[in-house]
């Protein structure tokens, strides 16, 4: 498959958290060839069954990648402008000048405005507006406005993705869309091996405001592993804590949120396939969906396999194919040796 | 009034907006207008500073001469350094409203490769809300080091707008100031002849200084000129306890006149010209009177050979210095219709004195 034509696709869905529908169909339409069964989950996450060869019951692992996306939420019309809210962690620096998508009672394309800086005081020349100062201008009379658009309408930034030179590509959510086209991968390769368990890949919805997807999902399904997937920080100038070389393969988590047995298991499927895997340490919280799974339930062993992206939360986030592709050739091999004693050998001190 | 004519003048807009032309490096719009008059039948010359000049014969025997300019250079970056991580340094070109930078999508260098700005994560630079200046920025093409680079230091970069219609007359996109006043000179050149002769000039350098306005204006030397650009509408919300928040100029209200700015007093008796024909026609106008702001071509002319009497004229933009800015066709239909009534009306009377 074209991995980059199907994460460029994922990528310029509209998703924002809590109305991922249109991403959703995308990811389920890309999914469909490869799995038993797709459903979709009481708060909107979708699922596709990939069933094992293992004699029932079979044991199960979850793959989960977010595909809600940041965004913004009218909070009032002022005379044909509209004032935000934030859905996820957005960055207010980057709004101003921002394409956007309003979905009133139809599509509207707007752009996000801020007071001329003449009409501003000396002081706040030289600072970002809040969000009190910007608001979304359509260019549309007042009354026009407040016939398409209403309190609570979704807000997408519109930012296409762009390729860039090598295999690299920009575009607005590939937190976390790069790794849901890592488990499309995964799903792709696993087409031509067997494996005895079954895959549950997960889509999962409401990462941005507190990984709500990834824990009504890991309760109902109460899979026997997990591996959650999410976006790390890339290498670039003014970077502090630990970063990664984009194209120099995938990162893994290590620390409280995650098991260390998996984690180890995980090295070693990359040492099979002579793929370099980068640590993460993770003192406590992983800010990821890993966080709610690990506890769902009676416990659930998870892992944490990471893409490394530039400019992560912006609209010119930015990641290597390579990595994206590795992330799910990793999964694919841990899989296929999964066997069905491998429950047995997870213990906790290695 | 022309109004099957919008059709065209957004399809014209559209084809000169998503151009590349930063000061200095005009060469892809100059290559359209040329493209452009020629069709129309003209015989454009290149000047010293590459700005395109055409000459409307007029119904006078040719003593009589208006320039009417309209500058085609856009505000954007000059590449200074070519880093060995692959990331590439900048300096700007114009005056830019860095709130506007952060995350904009660029075209790089001649060949246009799609790059981006870095930005630091929000996770990384909480509390950090100085405003980031555009010099101090960084480009990725997504190259891993040097040697794959295709640009080269001192080229361009510009910003990558997409031309969108936002309803049937408000239009988004970039360069508006530049590339509606070269929309509104195309118009002019077509239809019956002024009673003078048109000098019409295609400039270069406006935004870094109205450089290839003031050669044009020497060369010309016209009785009269009027400057074709854009105005920053303010008609927007914010704080009212701000400086100059009462608004000014509005999207859509008409045609701008510079009174003032910081570069020029415009003619008195123009501004009386044009607003009698304004009043008779039923054009709503607006005006602009600041010293902040400047129109560098305008002061520019005004000071060429001994003095030219001259006026600005521009649509009002929402969002001028930002890579997405408005602007509505109506605003760009009445300053064609406008203009084009104006010079038809000038007589000699008019061109003679220029002071009362």
């Amino acid at each position: 498959m074209d991995l980059k034509a199907h994460l460029r696709q994922l990528c310029d869905a509209s998703g924002p958290s809590g109305y991922e529908a249109p991403v959703r169909e995308v990811i389920a339409a890309a999914w469909q060839p490869w799995v038993d069964a797709l459903e979709v989950g009481k708060l909107g996450s979708l699922i596709g069954l990939k069933s094992g060869s293992g004699t029932e019951p079979r044991p199960r692992i979850m793959l989960c990648a977010h595909m809600d996306e940041i965004g913004l939420m009218v909070r009032q019309i002022d005379q044909g402008f509209l004032k935000v809210s934030r859905l996820g962690g957005i960055d207010v620096r980057l709004l101003p000048g921002m394409n956007v998508w309003v979905q009133g009672q139809r599509m509207l394309p707007g752009v996000v405005g801020v007071p001329p800086s003449f009409a501003l005081e000396a002081a706040a020349q030289n600072e970002y507006p809040t969000y009190n100062d910007l608001f979304i201008d359509l260019g549309l009379p007042a009354d026009e406005v407040t016939a398409l658009v209403s309190v609570g309408d979704v807000i997408t930034l519109d930012a296409p993705a762009v390729d860039l030179q090598t295999d690299r590509m920009a575009g607005k959510a590939l937190d976390d869309r790069a790794c849901v086209a890592a488990v499309t991968a995964c799903l792709d390769i696993l087409q031509s091996r067997s494996h005895t368990w079954d895959v549950l890949a997960v889509a999962s919805v409401q990462e941005e405001v507190g990984s709500w997807g990834a824990k009504t999902e890991a309760f109902r399904l109460a899979p026997d592993l997990a591996i959650a997937l999410d976006v790390t920080f890339g290498s670039q100038p003014g970077m502090t804590g630990n970063t990664y070389t984009l194209g120099e393969g995938p990162v893994i988590g290590l620390g409280a949120n995650l098991h260390p047995a998996l984690y180890q298991a995980l090295h070693e499927a990359a040492d099979r396939l002579e793929m370099a895997l980068h640590d993460e340490p993770f003192p406590a919280h992983t800010g990821t969906d890993a966080w709610p799974i690990q506890i769902s339930r009676d416990g659930i062993p998870t892992a944490l396999l990471q893409v490394p992206i530039r400019n992560m939360h912006s609209t010119v986030e930015t990641v290597s194919m390579r990595d994206v592709e590795r992330t799910g050739r990793l999964m694919a091999e841990f899989i296929a040796h999964l066997n069905a004693d491998f429950l047995t050998t997870l213990t906790w001190d290695i | 009034m022309n109004t099957p004519l919008k059709g065209h003048l957004k399809e014209q807009l559209k084809t000169l907006s998503e151009a590349v032309g930063v000061s200095g490096a005009e060469g892809e719009v100059r290559k359209l207008i040329i493209g452009t008059l020629k069709e129309q039948g003209f015989d454009p010359a290149i000047d010293s500073m590459g700005s395109v000049s055409v000459v409307r014969k007029g119904t006078g025997d040719g003593s009589r001469r208006v320039l009417v300019s309209a500058h085609m250079d856009e505000i954007g970056f000059m590449i200074t350094e070519m880093g060995d991580d692959g990331l590439i340094h900048i300096t700007d070109v114009g005056t830019h409203d860095d709130r506007f930078a952060s995350t904009q999508r660029l075209l790089v260098g001649k060949e246009k490769a799609p790059g981006v700005f870095l930005w630091l994560p929000i996770h990384k630079s909480v509390g950090q809300n100085n405003l980031v200046k555009t010099e101090d920025m960084l480009i990725d093409v997504g190259a891993a080091d040097k040697s794959s680079m295709t640009a080269k230091i001192g080229e361009s970069v510009a910003y990558a707008s997409r031309f969108t219609e936002l309803s049937p007359v408000v239009m988004r996109g970039k360069a508006f100031d530049s590339r509606a006043a070269c929309v509104v000179l195309i118009a002019l050149l077509s239809g019956d002849p002024f009673p003078f002769d048109l000098h019409a000039v295609f400039t270069t350098q406006a935004l870094i200084g109205g450089r290839g306005g003031a050669i044009a204006a020497y060369r010309t030397n016209p009785q009269a000129a009027f400057v074709l650009t854009g105005f920053a509408a303010n008609d927007l919300p914010g704080n009212p306890d701000a400086i100059d928040f009462a608004p000014t100029i509005r999207l859509g209200a008409g045609p701008v006149i510079g009174a003032l700015d910081g570069r020029v007093i415009a003619n008195r008796l123009l501004i009386k010209h044009i607003r009698k024909v304004a009043d008779a026609m039923g054009i709503s106008y607006q005006f602009h009177a600041s010293n902040g702001a400047q129109q560098p071509e305008g002061g520019a002319i005004n000071l060429a050979q001994a003095g030219i009497p001259m006026l600005t004229i521009g649509v009002p933009i929402r969002y001028m210095g930002s890579p997405n800015t408005l602007l509505n066709l109506n605003d760009l239909q009445a300053m064609i219709d406008l203009l084009r009534e104006s010079l038809n009306a000038l007589t000699s009377e008019n061109l003679e004195q220029s002071h009362d």
